[in-house]
């Protein structure tokens, strides 16, 4: 590992001053001071460009190990809602067929006809162009569930810290001045955003608002998340739940599906809804 | 300085170089890791949420039609026939025994071109339009 370029002869000659009981005690200041000034760069020098080599190693390593895990994890959840979204535009899209295509059947007598197909089209055209970015947005993944903090993505590529909590230095602190900084932000995501709602996800009450509003520059709102491991004793002393967004959006559109299959006589399929 | 003198500083310090080098490469390492775990982790879920999600909303679509088409017969018997049901019947056995965990064993691919090809089997069967539509979706990035 040992890089040839480093044992250069001023490095040399630093440490010598530096080991040295004897000479530099008595020697000229200039010298000491400008050799120590060397040395301090040189540090540096090390430390940024060996550090960086450790670093891109033990992330590469540290993600193989959870990346898996992690999958498994988003599959189960993705399913939960996905097969759920489908199973609803399943419900209604052949319905829907049935009831235009046979008019004089008992069944496709429904109180105002025209406007239930009507809704019943929207919401089914609104079923199939459902985009996942608005099912699960960047709160979602906040939640600190398996994971304590998310990465901006524009910054992935980066070797340096910016994957993590508060990656902004190399030096690996830890992040506990970042989570300092943004302790006001965590308590007031939240107390911003309870929303009632009986619901199994856990709170996710701290990055929820800013979770929502961020683009791109999210990172910063997530890093306050990600302090979520210091701040979770608080946060579960607020007990407020609120519903995550899948759980909305799904929510959202089982009543309207509930509605649509009781408008047309299909009271049992509606209790499955 | 005695010449020998100079030789030995000259490999002690090459010593505490590179020990020194490691050092901050492991220092590195320590960091990356725990970054890279973190990383790992939400990548991971991100990629396993999106794959779930969109394989399993074809699954349910399948499986809500089917349960629209089972109770539909069952109301109005002459439009969808005996045989009909029993491929709707078989077509529900079929999706019940997609995972809900991603098992590294299980061949969801391959259970899906089955569930697909029951579907189909169903559809010309009752004569419907019905068919899954896949609208083209962005990916997430977090």
């Amino acid at each position: 590992m040992s890089d040839p370029e480093h044992h250069d002869h001023s490095s040399v000659d630093v440490w010598e001053d530096e080991g040295g009981a004897n000479d530099d005690v008595w020697g000229n200041d200039d010298d000491v001071s400008y050799d120590r000034a060397i040395a301090q760069r040189e540090w540096n020098r090390l430390h940024e460009n060996f550090g960086n080599t450790g670093y891109r190693e033990g992330i590469e390593e540290g993600k193989e190990g959870t990346l898996q895990q992690g999958f498994n994890q988003g599959w189960s959840e993705g399913v939960q809602y996905g097969h759920e979204l489908g199973r609803l535009r399943g419900l209604i899209s052949p319905l829907l067929e049935y009831i235009r295509s046979s008019p004089t059947a008992q069944l496709s007598q429904i109180e105002d006809k025209e406007e239930w197909i009507t809704r019943a089209a929207q919401v089914v055209k609104e079923l199939v162009e459902l985009d996942i970015a608005k099912v699960f947005d960047k709160a979602y993944f906040d939640d600190g569930r398996g994971s304590s903090s998310s990465p901006d993505s524009n910054n992935k590529e980066k070797k340096k810290g910016d994957g993590g909590c508060c990656g902004g230095s190399a030096e690996g602190s830890g992040g506990s001045s970042c989570c300092q900084n943004k302790d006001v932000d965590v308590d007031a995501g939240s107390e911003a955003e309870p929303a009632a709602a009986g619901s199994s996800m856990p709170s996710t009450g701290c990055c929820g608002g800013k979770g929502g509003k961020g683009g791109e520059g999210s990172c910063q709102s997530n890093k306050s998340n990600s302090c979520k491991s210091e701040k979770k004793d608080d946060e579960e002393t607020v007990e407020i739940e609120w519903s995550s967004k899948p759980e909305q959006v799904v929510n959202e559109y089982r009543s309207r599906i509930r509605a649509l299959l009781l408008e047309a006589n299909m009271e049992a399929l509606s209790h499955t809804v | 300085m005695a010449n020998t003198e100079y030789e030995l500083s000259k490999e002690l310090d090459l010593d505490a170089l590179v020990h020194l080098e490691n050092m901050f490469v492991e220092f590195g390492r320590e960091d990356g890791m725990a970054a890279g775990e973190r990383n790992g982790a939400i990548e991971g879920r991100v990629m396993g949420c999106e794959k779930g999600f969109e394989l399993s909303r074809e699954v349910g679509y399948y499986a809500g039609c089917a349960q629209l088409w089972k109770t539909l017969a069952q109301q109005d018997p002459e439009r969808i026939s005996e045989k009909s049901l029993k491929k709707i019947n078989s077509l529900l056995d079929l999706i019940d025994s997609f995972p809900r965990q991603n098992q590294l064993d299980d061949d969801v691919v391959a259970l899906l071109d089955r569930i697909r090809g029951k579907f189909k089997t169903v559809a010309s069967a009752l004569q419907t339009a019905e068919r899954y539509i896949d609208a083209p979706k962005s990916k997430m990035f977090y």
